[in-house]
Order: structure tokens, then C-alpha cells, then sequence
């Protein structure tokens, strides 16, 4: 009755109401307006760094199907079935197990019937159960974790039962100490249903402008009617996850998840053990849960035997990430994938450190560039015409250096297995001595080959065990303490990484010693001319940076011409082929003993990045490069705010200073630009000038109390403006610190302002360039402080401030845009309306007024459907067309003045068509 | 004293089971599964699944078999190379224990799990069949399953036509020390 009545009236004020007024929106398709998207978010880099240590709610699912593709082929030719049909069937069955499965572990973690797992086990502020925390603790991430497998089995058998949530809470007691908050993303068994926190998967057709915040930062006009046109058309972007009519490339899938509504706070809490929940459960479920057997049906057998984490890659949507980041070595190797995803790999490839000979290490690339750039395409997305374009560039690049860096591990482990298994390094000496016996008895010998030989064979072993000249030796040796091998290559190899490195540091050992003990000038005498291009591919590489090829390879063929190689595979016999050569003769082995080594450095190096050590998916922060640079902290992100904050300090105190002691300080003309030193260093030389009228000590009292700790802190001279007398004197025109930029700067490592390490270029942590900025008092304004006094450094202070938050990279900015928001805008007005940018930028809707932002919130949230017209009769109602109902939807409003012309508006009841009942969401 | 019941016991049991014909297959539920066909004189069969013709066991697909891991990508590169066969016959004892626990794995060129080579290509093929010196056409390799981790484990057994044999890991190589030093070596 009271639906009638206000149906009624509604329709009774638009009959009497002159004030009728009708806005028509652009029409859309409705399929291609069907995907709802969450927020984008665009940051700078400060941003994006801090950002790095923040949960992420959005990822990207990136799938490679050709191990599962290559089994069903197989799988087919054996059973005689018809190879193209079974594959195809096989790699969509295999997508949607995937994506099945991450949905139905999200579900029940959302639902409290799977409690989290823990990101960070070492937190004493949080709830960690108990058992959960032993069998972490215990885990090492270079051996199969049963322990994990277990518990985690344990948990799953709960959660398969046909029981409530909080029945499987009270019984997920059993298996641990789970707290009924702390342990779960809901907090309580009955919070609001309504809350939709469903998984969202869109399959990415195409990177479009609705991935716009990975290729830029601050959106303008433009770029949100670009995001507009795209969220209109993004049909030809987005497909369903299941719509594998859309999936036409049979390698590769790329999918877009995004996980909506969540409750912020909550989600900064909760958000990596999440993640770290969603990983451990998935890679145990797809192999072991029984409900595979239904998802994966009829493939369930087969998938159980993929290396599942070799075949999905979780990478964040932006900055936020998916694993806190940290500053270890897994981590960073992990990062180190991002370079495979570039457009020019192929021809930048050989430049990388990952495929050098002798890496520096994943650590390199943050100390030599800690100010990449970000957010400007990093990962060259617009490079590609879709996204299984990228991706397939991606995981071919990705794999094929994968598959260079196993080679190189297994022909390695192999080398040493066998050198080590049948030849001792006593016996390796002995051969060596009999090898170079004509050199050793007489010098003067003409045997080239054998002398250069012997140069390769020293200056080889020199640049890598040399005591005082060797960087690689102390490297090497950290291979020996490492068990990552091992963990890799337990089931090939019959030695420990450990007694591979002992046998080889025996004939290094041996080798050293034989090449000291060697008549050098002798030998290699001034009728000796080294051929260069003996030397192993890796030693040129290093040493005379690939300037020329290595013939150590023909070398050796000319050398098996007319003698039978020390080791080789029996099947040699038959082939003669170089290949089946394990080493050609003493010299030869011990120089492979020694690459097989540096090999194993390289391969122990980038581990991370091509091997799963742990029983989790790869979650690297592809798009974020600061994400490792924060956790280093290479990078400071809030470093620029805090040092303007501090200029702005200082140049207070100069302010209260000036009326204490108006220009108090004048620095000497013998302070040379670029000259290293500190403020209290300058103090107590002398090289600053002071009022006599003041007592030295107590200015220096005052000083070191306004500025702290920073006095202390070596910095540069920076001197403003040219004294052209030399009786001219300095003024002290305060400190300024930045981030450094430039190596050619003098770069402090600072952990603290009072915690100083030695000015080591190398080694640093962290970067800041201080100044001591002098002014020459006739180019400053210094002789006028008597008369402008704290006012002028007053100005200075807040002009610096102001100048310095304009700093478009380093001052921590981001803008929040919502697609569906973005393009209802465009819809309403045809164009973004510039009065809208800056609502849209902060995420918010932009109509007209408020009333129309209230009614496409209320409508488009509870009903199915665009709007397509908004007329509004009068102050308290309006018709509203959607497109999923032919009758408009009757809305009462009720608006209320304010201040300023502006009025606020609330939606009451709204009626939709019977007919059209269809359409409410949640009926 | 043990090696010689060993021995002892080699001999009452070996010939038990040269007939066998043994093949690694996928069933029409894409199960794997191990069949043994036997010839009437065979109790393998018998041994294993009460039946004297046909027995098919089940086998578990292995975790991280399919894929390009290390472990595999060196069974197949190096089948015949490093996985040699000892030419000791099997215990019948030994393989039917194995075989009724369900903890192995088995491996041919037409394996699906290599993902190294194309499917029975040549070199796989050849590598495999280094293995039977009696021309057996596919011969299979039987590992350990982990039971911890499901994962491939040691090498065991390779089914011949002729019967079935030891698997050793270890290296097939020619050694050639200089003649001088060869006394000194050891």
C-alpha cells in the first residue's frame, strides 16, 4: 500500500511539475560495460615505493600452459587419440583448473573456512599458532617441506566437510592454536553477507588504457578519457575467465584478479598473509585436494604431475605487492624477472648480469641504478599488440634463460661429479707436471701451444684464487657455505656442494702453487706472444669484455685430432664428438673444474629466479623496481619530504639564530668547492668565522643543538656565487641534504644522521649528498639580515618548502580513478568535463550534482544494468532508465540546502517494474 | 654371507620373470598404470595381481614430473649414460615388493614425462634401448617414488624382454691416463 502510494506521488509530481528536466547518456553496449573493475591506482615514485610495502588487492594470474600442452600431446600420440583436439582440451580444462581453484581457495579464506597462514612468522606483535610457527621455523627453503604438506592436509580435510564456517573454526582448534580474530580476513562468523568479496577474473585480452597506472603517474584529462573509452569498449579488452572462446593462444593466459570491497585497515593487516595463505594452499590443493578430481576431471591424474609453480605466476597490478618485500637474496633474484618481460631482450640479453659469466649478483642492478625509473611501461606492455603477445615474449624469454641456466648447472655438477670420481688432485698434479714437463725442464722450449696453454691455464686460475688480487675468491667461497645447490641438484649429484668446492680448492691449491713456483720470465720471455683467444669464454668475457671470441673450443678439436681425451663418455668412441668429451686433457680438466665452479657461483646467484625453492607460486613485483630498492634502502621514499621538512628546520633555526646572532657566521675563502668536511671539522679549524661579540663555544652549543646530529655529517661545499676578492668572505647559508643523483656528487652512507660508515661507493646502503651551502656575502643577502632578520629566512623557509613538495617524483603522490566512475562521467557529458578531473582522480564519482552521484550509486549497485537516462521532476523525484528494463526505475529524493549554493541529496525509496524484478541484485 | 643367500636366492627367483612383457601406459581415465603380460610360466603376475596373463597396476603420477626440472631433464639426457644397467638380474622378490607398494615410477622414450626431446624421438628411443641388450623395443626404467614428496627418487629396475635388471646411477666413461702416470693412478 505504501509502494502505491509513494509510486503515486511520484508520478503525481511529474505530471504537476514545470520543472522537469531529462539528461540522456551516451548508450553503451551492455556486454561491454559488464566487467567491474576496482579502483586504479596511480603513484609517483616516492609513492610507489612506499606503496611496495603495502597488500595489494589487484594481480595479475600469468599462466603458461606449454608443459601441460606437451604432456597431453604426448599423452595423446600414446593412446592414439587425435593430438590437436585432446591438447586443446587439455590446456582449457588445465586454465580453468587453475583459476577454479584460486577461486575456491579465496572463497574460503574469505569465509572463515580456511584460516591464514602467516606471511611473517617472526612477529611478536601478532598471533602466530603455535604449531603453524614450528613447522615454518623448521622449514628450509633448499629441501622439501613434508611438515607443511601435512598440516596443510590436515587443515584441508576440515575445510572438505559439509559443515558451517564456524563449525570449521571450532574445529580447525584441533589441528592448531588459531585465534577466532587474528587467524581470519572476516573477523566474525556472522558479519555482513552482503558485503561481496567474490574474486573477480578477467581474462586480458589486450593491455589498454584500463591498465593506464602502469604506464604513467599523475592521470590528466586525457588519460581518463582514454580509461573511459576503454571501460566503454572493454569487450575488446576483457573476456570472463571462463569465455575460452576469447583464449585463443594455446601457450599462454594472462588474467586479471581483483578482490573488491575489502575493509582497508583489515586489509593492511591481513593482506599478505592472504596472499601468503592463497599461495601455500594452492600449491598443495592443485596436487592433493580431492576436489581436483572434479575441477580437473579427466585430467585430474595428469596435472597432479606438473610443476605446477613453474606453471603460474601471481605478479601484483601496479606498486602494492603480494610478499612483503625484503632485502635477501631470494627476494631480489625473484625481481630479476622483470627483465625478461622487455621488449629488446634478445638484444640487450647478453649485457645482463644474470647471463654473465661471473655475476655480480641480483644486489648489482640497485646499487649501479638506485633511481630507475617507474610506472613509465617498464615491462614495454605497449610494445605488444595483446597481452599473450607480452606474455609469450615474457615466458619464452624466461624459459629459454631458464634452460641455459640448468644446462649450465647440470653440465657443471656433472664435471665436477666425474673429475672429482676418477681422477684425485694428486693425480691431477702429476698430470699437469708431466704435461708441462718440456716447459718445466727447459724454458726455452718453442712449443707455443704448450706455453699458451700454460698462461690460460695460470692467469685463469690467478684471477679467480689469486689471495690479494682475486674478487672472485671470496665470492667463490660463499659457494661452499651454500646448500642451494644441493637442494637443486640432490638427485643428480653424488657429491655435496661442499666437497665439490673442497676437491676443486685442492687443485686450485695445487695450481697456484705450481704456477708461482714456475720460471715465468723464463717461460713466457719477451719472443712470447700471447694469443689472447685461448683463454675460456668466460675469462674473455670478464677480462677482456667479449672484445673477441674464444677458439678454446678449436683448440681443443685440433688437440683430439692426435690424442685421446683424458675423460670422455664411452659413446665417444662411436662419435668422436666433442660433445661427448668431459675434459680433453690435465690442463683442460682443471680449467673445467674451475669453470664448473664459477658456473655454480652464477647458477646459486639467480637460483631464485628460475627455480621454485619453496612450495609456493613466484609473486615477484614486476612492476614495482623500488619494491626492492625500499626494502634495500637504496631508496628512501620519504627521504625528500623529510628533507624539506628539515631545510625548512633549518632555515627556521637560521631564523632564530639571525636574532641571537645575526650573521654569526661567515665561513673563510679558503673553503674550495667540493671539499669534503663537516660543520663542526669547519668550527674547530677555524675556517668559520664568528661575532667575537659571542663566545665560540656557546655558538657551537647552540648550533649543535638546532641542527643536531646532521653536524656531524661530512658534507660538500657548496659555494654560491664567485668571491672576487680574496679578502671576501663566505656566509654559512645553511645545510641542504638530498638524494643523491650523481655519482660524481660526494655521496655520504648515512643509516641515521649520527651513524656514519665510510664513503665506500660500492657498498653503500643507502644515499644521501649533504651540503654546506656558502654564500659570498656580496652575492647574498647576508649584510642585509641585520635589517630583513628572521623574516627573510622566514620566507626562505616556506618559498623552499613549498618549491620542494612540488617535486613531481620524490614527494610521495597518488591518485585513486575508478573506470566505472571515469566512464559514467563520459556517458553523462559525452566528454570528461574538466571540472570533473580532480573528483575523478580521487576515486569519486562526477554528475552533475549530487543527486545524480547519489542515484548511479544507489542504482548501479543494486541493480543489473546501465543508466541511460536520468529526468528529474522537480526537487524530490526522478525517472530513471536502465538499460536492463524497459520501465524507468521511480526514485524519491530528498535534497537538502547548504552553505554555498550546494545542496546535499539522499535516495529513499526507489521502485523498480515488477516486470523488471529481475534485475535487483541480492532479491 | 648375505650376499650369498642373495645370490642364492637370485638364482631360484630370476628366471621367473624373463617373459614378462611390461609396458607403461595411460588408461581411458588418463590414469597411468603399469601392465604386465605374462607368459604362461611367468608368476610375476601371479605374485603381484593374483592373475596369471594380465596384470595392470596402478601408478601415481609423480610430482614435478611434468615439467622441465632438473632431475628430469638428467634422466633423460643422460638415460644410458649415468642410469646404467648393471646387468644383474633383479630379485623377484625386490620388483614385486615395489611393485605392490605403488612407490615407483616408470620412464620410456614414449614417456610423457619427457619433455626434452620430441615424443620416441630417435636419440630417446636409442638411449633407452642401450639398456636391454636383447633388442627390446621400448624398454622401461622403474625409480623410487619419494614418499615423502612424491617426487622422482633412485633408479631401480629396467624391464627387458629377457628379464629384468639392476639400475646403478653412475657414469659410463672412458678414462685414458697418460701411459706414464698409469701405474700411479689409482
Amino acid at each position: 500500500m505504501q509502494k502505491i502510494f509513494i509510486a503515486v506521488a511520484l508520478l503525481f509530481t511529474f505530471i504537476t511539475s514545470t520543472d522537469v528536466f531529462a539528461s540522456d547518456w551516451m548508450s553503451v553496449d551492455s556486454d561491454s560495460v559488464k566487467f567491474d573493475l576496482n579502483n586504479m591506482r596511480f603513484s609517483n615514485r616516492a609513492r610507489c615505493a612506499l606503496d611496495s610495502k603495502d597488500p595489494t588487492d589487484t594481480s595479475f594470474l600469468l599462466v603458461t600452459n606449454t608443459d601441460i600442452a606437451k604432456a597431453v600431446y604426448r599423452l595423446a600420440k600414446l593412446r592414439g587419440e587425435d593430438t590437436d583436439t585432446l591438447t586443446k582440451y587439455g590446456i582449457e580444462v588445465f586454465r580453468y583448473s587453475v583459476v577454479q581453484m584460486i577461486q575456491l581457495i579465496h572463497e574460503k579464506i574469505m569465509n572463515r573456512e580456511l584460516p591464514l597462514l602467516p606471511a611473517d612468522i617472526s612477529r611478536d606483535d601478532l598471533h602466530i599458532p603455535g604449531n603453524y610457527k614450528n613447522v615454518m621455523a623448521n622449514c628450509r627453503n633448499d629441501e622439501y617441506c613434508s611438515d607443511l604438506d601435512n598440516y596443510i592436509e590436515k587443515l584441508w580435510k576440515i575445510t572438505s566437510k559439509n559443515t558451517s564456517a564456524s563449525g570449521k573454526v571450532v574445529q580447525f582448534y584441533t589441528v592448531d592454536n588459531f585465534h577466532s580474530k587474528d587467524s581470519y580476513i572476516l573477523e566474525k562468523n556472522f558479519e555482513n553477507k552482503k558485503r561481496h568479496t567474490e574474486l573477480k577474473c578477467h581474462y586480458l585480452k589486450k593491455f589498454s588504457p584500463l591498465q593506464a597506472h602502469l604506464y604513467g603517474t599523475k592521470p590528466d584529462r586525457s588519460a581518463l578519457e582514454s580509461i573511459a573509452k576503454a571501460a566503454l569498449d572493454s569487450g575488446k579488452y576483457l573476456a570472463s575467465c571462463d569465455d575460452f572462446e576469447a583464449q585463443t593462444n594455446l601457450e599462454v593466459a594472462a588474467y586479471q584478479l581483483e578482490i573488491p570491497n575489502l575493509k582497508e585497515k583489515r586489509w593492511e593487516d591481513k593482506g599478505f598473509d592472504y596472499w601468503n595463505s592463497l599461495k601455500l594452499y594452492f600449491s598443495w590443493a592443485f596436487r592433493n585436494a580431492p576436489e581436483m578430481q572434479q575441477i580437473a576431471s579427466p585430467f585430474a591424474s595428469v596435472f597432479k604431475g606438473i610443476a605446477i609453480e613453474d606453471s603460474v605466476l601471481i605478479v601484483p597490478n601496479g606498486c602494492k605487492s603480494i610478499t612483503v618485500p625484503k632485502c635477501n637474496g631470494d627476494y631480489l633474484a625473484q625481481q630479476a624477472m622483470r627483465e625478461f618481460a622487455k621488449e629488446d631482450f634478445r638484444e640487450t640479453a647478453l649485457n645482463l648480469d644474470v647471463l654473465s659469466s661471473v655475476p655480480e649478483g641480483p644486489q648489482d642492478d640497485l646499487l649501479s641504478d638506485p633511481f630507475t625509473s617507474v610506472n613509465v611501461d617498464e615491462l614495454d606492455l605497449g610494445g605488444f599488440a595483446n597481452a599473450e603477445a607480452w606474455l609469450a615474449n615474457f615466458k619464452e624469454n624466461f624459459t629459454g634463460t631458464r634452460a641455459l641456466m640448468k644446462k649450465k648447472l647440470i653440465h657443471a655438477i656433472s664435471t665436477l661429479n666425474i673429475t672429482k670420481a676418477n681422477i684425485s688432485p694428486e693425480n691431477i698434479s702429476k698430470l699437469l707436471e708431466k704435461r708441462f714437463s718440456s716447459l718445466l725442464k727447459d724454458s726455452k722450449s718453442t712449443d707455443t701451444e704448450l706455453k699458451n696453454d700454460l698462461y690460460y691455464l695460470c692467469a685463469e686460475y690467478n684471477f679467480a684464487d689469486h689471495d690479494e688480487f682475486s674478487f672472485l675468491k671470496g665470492k667463490l667461497k660463499i659457494l661452499r657455505e651454500t646448500t642451494l645447490i644441493d637442494g637443486l641438484a640432490a638427485d643428480i649429484s653424488e657429491n655435496k656442494t661442499k666437497e665439490l668446492f673442497d676437491f676443486y680448492s685442492v687443485i686450485a691449491e695445487k695450481v697456484m702453487s705450481g704456477c708461482a713456483a714456475l720460471n715465468q720470465k723464463g717461460i713466457w720471455d719477451e719472443s712470447f706472444t700471447l694469443d689472447k683467444t685461448g683463454f675460456s669464454p668466460w675469462y674473455i668475457q670478464k677480462v677482456y669484455e667479449n672484445k673477441f671470441k674464444s677458439t678454446a673450443v678449436e683448440k681443443n678439436k685440433t688437440y683430439l685430432e692426435t690424442n685421446k681425451p683424458l675423460i670422455a663418455w664411452k659413446t665417444y668412441a662411436q662419435t668422436n664428438k666433442l660433445e661427448e668429451v668431459v675434459c680433453a686433457n690435465s690442463s683442460d680438466c682443471s680449467r673445467k673444474v674451475l669453470k664448473s665452479i664459477i658456473d655454480l657461483y652464477s647458477v646459486a646467484q639467480y637460483a631464485s629466479t628460475f627455480w621454485n625453492l619453496e612450495q609456493e607460486i613466484k609473486t615477484p613485483a614486476l612492476f614495482n623496481p623500488y619494491a626492492e630498492r625500499t626494502a634495500c634502502k637504496v631508496y628512501d621514499p620519504w627521504f625528500k619530504t623529510k628533507s624539506i621538512l628539515f631545510n625548512l628546520f633549518a632555515d627556521m633555526s637560521q631564523a632564530a639564530l639571525s636574532v641571537a646572532t645575526p650573521g654569526v657566521i661567515y665561513g673563510r675563502l679558503d673553503l674550495k668547492p667540493g671539499q669534503v668536511t663537516s660543520f663542526n671539522q669547519l668550527v674547530k679549524d677555524g675556517r668559520i668565522s664568528y661575532d667575537t661579540r659571542y663566545d665560540k663555544t656557546k655558538i657551537t652549543t647552540s648550533l649543535a643543538a638546532d641542527f643536531g646530529p646532521l653536524l656531524g655529517v661530512p658534507c660538500m661545499v657548496s659555494i654560491a656565487g664567485r668571491a672576487n676578492s680574496p679578502y671576501d668572505n663566505y656566509r654559512f647559508g645553511g645545510v641542504s641534504v638530498g638524494a643523491c643523483n650523481s655519482n660524481e656528487d660526494n655521496n655520504l652512507n648515512v643509516r641515521t644522521a649520527s651513524d656514519m660508515d665510510e664513503n665506500n661507493n660500492r657498498s653503500h646502503s643507502e644515499c644521501i649528498s649533504c651540503r654546506l651551502n656558502f654564500e659570498s656575502v656580496a652575492s647574498s643577502l647576508t649584510h642585509l639580515s641585520s635589517e630583513v632578520g628572521p623574516s627573510f629566512f622566514l620566507f626562505r623557509a616556506v618559498f623552499r618548502l613549498y618549491r620542494g613538495l612540488k617535486d613531481p617524483d620524490n614527494i610521495p603522490r597518488s591518485w585513486e580513478a575508478n573506470p566505472n566512475h571515469i566512464s559514467e562521467t563520459y556517458r553523462r557529458f559525452g566528454e570528461i568535463p574538466k571540472s570533473c578531473v580532480s573528483s575523478l582522480r580521487k576515486g569519486k564519482r562526477c554528475l552533475v550534482d549530487s543527486c545524480e552521484e547519489k542515484i548511479a550509486e544507489t542504482l548501479t549497485e543494486e541493480l543489473s544494468g546501465n543508466i541511460e537516462r536520468i529526468t528529474f521532476a522537480g526537487t524530490s523525484g526522478a525517472l530513471v532508465k536502465m538499460s536492463s528494463c524497459d520501465k524507468p526505475v521511480t526514485v524519491k529524493l530528498y535534497r537538502n540546502s547548504t552553505s554555498h549554493n550546494k545542496s546535499s541529496c539522499r535516495v529513499g525509496k526507489y521502485k523498480v517494474a515488477t516486470k523488471c524484478n529481475a534485475i535487483k541484485r541480492n532479491k | 654371507m648375505r650376499n650369498i643367500l642373495k645370490l642364492g636366492l637370485a638364482f631360484i627367483f630370476s628366471f621367473n620373470i624373463t617373459a614378462a612383457t611390461v609396458e607403461s601406459t595411460w588408461n581411458d581415465q588418463y590414469r597411468k598404470e603399469l601392465s604386465l603380460y605374462c607368459a604362461e610360466d611367468d608368476i610375476l603376475c601371479q605374485d603381484v595381481c593374483n592373475d596369471t596373463l594380465v596384470c595392470k597396476i596402478p601408478e601415481e603420477t609423480c610430482h614435478n614430473c611434468i615439467g622441465t626440472s632438473i632431475t628430469l631433464t638428467y634422466i633423460f639426457n643422460y638415460m644410458g649414460k649415468a642410469y646404467l644397467n648393471t646387468g644383474v638380474e633383479a630379485l623377484n622378490g625386490d620388483v614385486v615388493e615395489l611393485l605392490k607398494s605403488g612407490e615407483f615410477v616408470t620412464f620410456s622414450s614414449r614417456s610423457i614425462y619427457n619433455h626434452v626431446d620430441n615424443f620416441n624421438s630417435m636419440t630417446l628411443r636409442s638411449n633407452f634401448r642401450k639398456l636391454c641388450s636383447d633388442g627390446t623395443r621400448y624398454p622401461v626404467v622403474m625409480f623410487n617414488r619419494s614418499q615423502e614428496n612424491q617426487s622422482v627418487s633412485d633408479v631401480r629396475f629396467v624391464f627387458c624382454d629377457a628379464g629384468v635388471y639392476e639400475m646403478e646411477f653412475s657414469n659410463d666413461l672412458l678414462i685414458n691416463y697418460d701411459q706414464s702416470l698409469e701405474e700411479s693412478l689409482y
